[in-house]
């Protein structure tokens, strides 16, 4: 699927990632009954956390640097209850950002080095 | 209790709840996006929290903090928020609850965001009294008219609906033939004293609907539950009392001479009319028998029968409803616990018109009193946004004791996605509400008169009301019924 939906960033389609992983997270409060029972009063059903990491070259980086200072932006990926994107208001999270050499890869034609580059990104 | 649909119902007994929000606060539209998570609340109550009174008027408070709300500073204070609360059902739907619209008096900038501090429009009635101005002839009416002139804010009830209220068909008036407001009515100082006083003659508390508009509850029966709630439905903590509020009298004070008169419940008469009652209970239940009878041999034709089986029901059903209020007012009556509500100077009570109306009045305040028997409660539910006050609510369950206990709903604080607490107030009538040994002395005093006067076979099936001087000694009295 993500060969036909490719994950997009305010519209631009983003590199293949090297690893991918969605967390939705339910808000809620939660009581106890007198009986002992739960009740549970839901804020919101998924509050979703998207982790990706990519190898790219250096001008990947540096878009990817660019998204990191936007206080927020529109990621588009694939939903699979409706087979279409979805499109997800968020932003990068604090201390999740980081990127690195890869040994060897400054030889790499056209690419001034080639980068590991990982962060999560949180539904607002 | 607004009305909800079934489908409501059958969702608030569900484990878990999804509110949403809509709304403006002035043109600008807002949701549950635009709160702080917490901090939308809205707090209104119909007595005082420390007991049961008549009378109350209460304002409800809106309290929020929102955010992305595109009103620029110095120009929140005064704008209206009208908003409902929608629950999601069983299918996805939701189902709105409306509430009043509230106007924001206080308004603060902070990181958080933008927080207000909202009121209902009670606070239309936090306006000088304007004296002497009241000219209109009889009922409540001329009064309601008037209020809704001086105040802006609109009275929600027909001519019926306030007759239907305790003393609501009885002629009252403040001013005198003169044309001047009456002396001891001088102490009104604003329009909610004047409300106030009037829900109380009223035997009700005052309270601003859904619609925002300003109507008179009166106290129901504890009979008349709009809802059981049992333990599963109670988040833990919840704490009733061991006693049931009631009432089995009244004090009034008469301005013109400072003394107090005690108004309760006369035995003979209470005894005497549960009699009649019942004769004419078995009289109705003859007559529809042999209605029955007449139908069943062809004498009558079956429109005939319909329409006088339709009346014969309905007045069974009032005389039913009236033996209940009389066995219940003997019972209180005849029991040694019970509470005295000190009305004070309530103006309309006072000298107003022929001294039978205001024993009337007086009387017709008592009698209201007789609906309560609550147990006084403090409960939290994660639903409750279409309860109203004064709702009669019955717990099952758990703390509530096996029996349960009716509780009437007297104050609530609310909290979006968080809880919807409940309480209802009131005193042991096992322990008598005495603030100063003279007070209970008078009580006293009073109780002995009128039990010395059934003794003496007095004007037996009549009611009383009694004077007592500063010595506790009994004045005079004067046959009330």
């Amino acid at each position: 699927m993500l060969a036909t939906y490719p994950i997009k960033i305010n519209s631009t389609a983003i590199p293949f990632p090297t690893g991918w992983s969605v967390a939705p997270k339910r808000l809620a409060n939660n009581y106890e009954t007198e009986a002992g029972t739960r009740q549970v009063v839901v804020l919101r059903n998924a509050r979703t956390t998207f982790s990706g990491s990519w190898t790219v070259s250096s001008r990947w980086l540096k878009k990817f640097l660019e998204f990191r200072a936007l206080e927020s932006f529109t990621l588009s990926v694939y939903d699979v209850t409706t087979s279409a994107y979805a499109d997800h208001t968020v932003s990068i999270t604090d201390d999740s950002f980081s990127y690195e050499l890869i040994e060897g890869s400054k030889r790499v034609k056209n690419t001034e080095g080639l980068y590991r580059v990982s962060f999560d990104m949180e539904d607002f | 209790m607004y009305p909800v649909s079934a489908a409501y119902k059958l969702a608030i007994t569900d484990p878990t709840f999804e509110y949403i929000v809509t709304g403006t606060i002035g043109n600008q539209a807002f949701d549950e996006s635009s709160i702080v998570n917490g901090t939308f609340r809205i707090s209104n109550q119909c007595t005082d929290s420390s007991d049961f009174n008549l009378g109350s008027v209460y304002t409800a408070t809106l309290e929020a903090t929102f955010r992305g709300i595109a009103i620029p500073r110095q120009e929140w204070i005064g704008k209206t928020i009208n908003f409902g609360v929608s629950l999601k059902l069983r299918n996805g739907t939701y189902e709105n609850i409306p509430f009043q619209p509230f106007v924001i008096r206080e308004a603060k900038h902070s990181a958080e965001g933008v927080s207000v501090v909202a009121y209902d429009y009670m606070i239309k009635l936090d306006k000088k009294f304007k004296k002497g101005h009241f000219q209109f002839e009889g009922g409540w009416w001329g009064f309601v008219d008037e209020i809704e002139n001086d105040t802006g804010i609109v009275v929600g009830m027909t001519d019926e609906e306030i007759e239907a209220l305790p003393n609501g068909d009885e002629a009252v008036e403040l001013v005198g033939s003169n044309g001047k407001l009456k002396d001891f009515a001088t102490d009104i100082e604003t329009y909610r004293d004047l409300v106030s006083w009037m829900a109380q003659t009223l035997g009700s508390f005052a309270t601003i609907n859904r619609s925002g508009e300003l109507i008179f509850v009166p106290f129901k029966d504890e009979n008349s539950n709009v809802d059981t709630i049992s333990e599963e439905h109670r988040i833990a903590g919840a704490v009733f009392d061991d006693f049931v509020t009631n009432y089995n009298g009244i004090y009034v004070t008469n301005t013109a001479t400072g003394d107090e008169t005690y108004y309760g419940y006369d035995i003979p008469t209470l005894e005497a009319e549960l009699t009649a009652a019942q004769a004419t209970r078995t009289s109705l239940l003859n007559q529809l028998d042999q209605l029955e009878a007449q139908w069943q041999a062809h004498e009558i034709t079956e429109e005939q029968y319909k329409a006088q089986k339709k009346l014969l029901k309905k007045q069974i059903s009032n005389i039913e409803k009236r033996i209940k209020w009389l066995q219940k007012a003997l019972s209180t009556a005849t029991s040694e616990e019970g509470n005295y509500l000190d009305i004070g100077e309530n103006p309309f009570v006072q000298e107003n018109s022929t001294p039978a109306t205001v024993q009337t009045l007086r009387v017709g305040i008592l009698n209201a009193l007789n609906n309560i028997s609550y147990t006084p409660f403090t409960c939290e539910t994660v639903f409750g946004i279409h309860y109203d006050l004064g709702d009669i609510i019955r717990f099952e369950g758990g703390h509530a004791g096996e029996d349960g206990a009716s509780c009437c709903l007297m104050a609530f604080n609310w909290t979006l996605n968080g809880t919807y607490q409940m309480q209802g107030f009131g005193s042991d009538p096992g322990v008598p509400m005495i603030k100063t040994k003279t007070q209970k002395s008078t009580k006293a005093a009073n109780q002995n008169a009128v039990t010395a006067m059934n003794n003496s076979g007095g004007d037996a099936g009549m009611q009383y009301s009694v004077r007592i001087s500063e010595n506790m000694q009994m004045v005079d009295y004067t046959v009330v019924s």
